[in-house]
């Protein structure tokens, strides 16, 4: 199976702190996988470095065997873990804008899902609630046939029954053949939606293995996560 | 997709600009109005004295109005050009649009193209609210009229002299201020991007200050080489001081072509300045 993200050697520093020391790294194509560690361990640096908005210190990464660039910003759909939209355009237009610029943008699913929530597409991103805009921004990258999903703490901050509808939302509308990427530290969230899953702390890559195997094994991602992280 | 990206960045800025465009005009029209009610000698003679002074000082109360406007549309045009180039690609916005798949050379050149926009329509509305405010309209054509036929009556009589003195053709001449023009604003629009590109090299946490440090320092290179243009022209131009003791027309198209040539070396500089900080240098926080 090919690889859609590979790092070789990856490595960024903020000044002198080292937010990701030297990593190696191949994912898959056509995988769920979590990208798991607490707060501060560089899940957020590196998916930057894949979405091209951080350029590595040392090493290389490559998406579909590309450098982030025009090419990979084609098949790469980014969910930051902030708010990114113009706050004050209404959503129809924030949708004619991801259609004027991703080919791979599905503007029917866009509003069928809008629809599901009972959120007026007419109305400007600042009149809804905190919620409903997270789930606005998460239905515009979902809305994408992209091949790599990089989706940044989708499930951090929101109340279990929009966990549910977030991770139920990126399970269903995903491509088979993509693979997406979901940072978080609620493991036992996510878990049951991972094929894969990667330890990182402090910069470094701790563990990259199939939720299966750990299966297997008789544990649970998140047992072995509070057994790895243990403070 | 740099017709794209000029087309939404025009509807934002569009959105914000619009209610002071109107403003402007709406206190034009308003001004005018009072100004031409006071006017009125049957107004004078038949309404009651405090009314008529309450619309005069309305009427001077609007036209200070009217100033603050005014500089508020020129002051909002430079903000919003320097304002949108920042927030847009350098703040949490960045998040969307660094991750197109466009090049950043389209990414700069969408903002530039919409900064021109903007401030021809501000230009416009600057001067048809003047127009407005001013009233005397037959006066204002007349003055225009009497404009037109002084510089024919100029360009009859001197028309040879000028055409010596310039050493090119005078259309050839106007063509050149004309492109004079649009480098310089060019070289403005970009001096401003680069100074928020380069900003956030100089800090992280104070960015608006580094923005203006960045400005000055640009600004300061650019009277350096200017300096070093003429020290140049000095010695590469044949008969150069004789040039400028002789003939001003000379003189002054050496400034021209100087600043013309001048002013397009630093906004392809400058362009590609922008172009690097946003491929190597981004560093979104």
């Amino acid at each position: 199976m090919a690889n859609i993200l590979e790092c070789k050697h990856l490595k960024k520093q903020y000044g002198s702190f080292t937010a990701l020391k030297s990593i190696n790294l191949e994912l898959p194509e056509g995988k769920v996988i979590g990208l798991l560690g607490p707060n501060g361990s560089g899940k957020t640096t590196l998916i930057k470095l894949a979405s091209g908005l951080l350029l590595p210190t040392a090493g290389e990464i490559t998406i579909n065997g590309n450098k982030p660039g025009v090419e990979s910003k084609k098949i790469v759909a980014y969910l930051p873990e902030r708010n990114y939209l113009d706050l004050s355009r209404k959503i129809s237009k924030q949708i004619d804008f991801m259609s004027d610029f991703y080919k791979d943008f599905n503007a029917e699913r866009a509003y069928e899902m809008l629809d599901r929530l009972e959120i007026d597409p007419k109305r400007p991103l600042k009149d809804l609630s905190k919620g409903n805009r997270e789930k606005v921004q998460l239905i515009l990258v979902m809305s994408r046939d992209a091949k790599l999903y990089l989706l940044d703490e989708p499930i951090g901050g929101v109340d279990p029954a929009a966990r549910d509808y977030i991770l139920e939302t990126i399970i269903d509308n995903h491509p088979a053949d993509s693979t997406v990427l979901i940072s978080t530290h609620l493991i036992a969230d996510v878990e049951p939606v991972l094929d894969e899953f990667v330890f990182i702390r402090e910069g470094e890559i701790l563990q990259h293995s199939s939720v299966a195997e750990v299966k297997e094994s008789g544990k649970t991602v998140d047992g072995l996560f509070r057994e790895v992280f243990r403070c | 997709m740099l017709g794209k990206l000029t087309k939404h960045e025009f509807l934002t800025v569009g959105r914000m600009a619009l209610p002071t465009y109107i403003g402007v005009l709406l206190i034009a029209v308003v001004g005018r109005f009072l100004t031409w009610l006071t006017s009125r000698k049957y107004l004078i003679d038949n309404v009651p004295k405090t009314f008529v002074k309450i619309i005069q000082i309305l009427s001077s109360l609007l036209s200070t109005i009217y100033v603050i406007a005014f500089i508020a549309l020129i002051v909002m045009t430079i903000f919003l050009m320097v304002y949108r180039f920042y927030k847009n690609f350098f703040t949490d916005e960045g998040y969307l649009m660094n991750t197109l798949p466009v090049r950043p050379a389209s990414l700069v050149t969408s903002k530039l193209f919409n900064s021109w926009i903007w401030i021809i329509f501000s230009l416009i509305i600057a001067f048809g609210s003047l127009y407005i405010t001013l009233g005397h309209y037959d006066q204002l054509i007349d003055m225009f009229k009497n404009l037109g036929t002084a510089i024919s009556d100029v360009l009859d009589r001197e028309g040879d002299f000028i055409r010596d003195e310039l050493g090119v053709p005078i259309w050839v001449f106007v063509v050149e201020l004309v492109f004079l023009a649009l480098s310089y604003v060019t070289r403005y629009i970009l001096t401003w991007y680069s100074s928020v590109g380069f900003g956030m090299l100089l800090s992280k946490k104070h960015k608006v200050l580094g923005t203006l440090i960045a400005y000055l320092i640009l600004e300061i290179v650019s009277y350096i080489l200017v300096g070093i243009y003429l020290a140049v022209a000095a010695e590469v131009v044949p008969n150069y001081y004789d040039i400028i003791n002789t003939s001003g027309g000379k003189a002054l198209q050496l400034v021209v072509v100087g600043s013309l040539v001048l002013n397009t070396i630093m906004s392809g500089l400058l362009f590609w300045f922008d172009c690097f900080i946003m491929k190597h240098r981004l560093n979104i926080d």
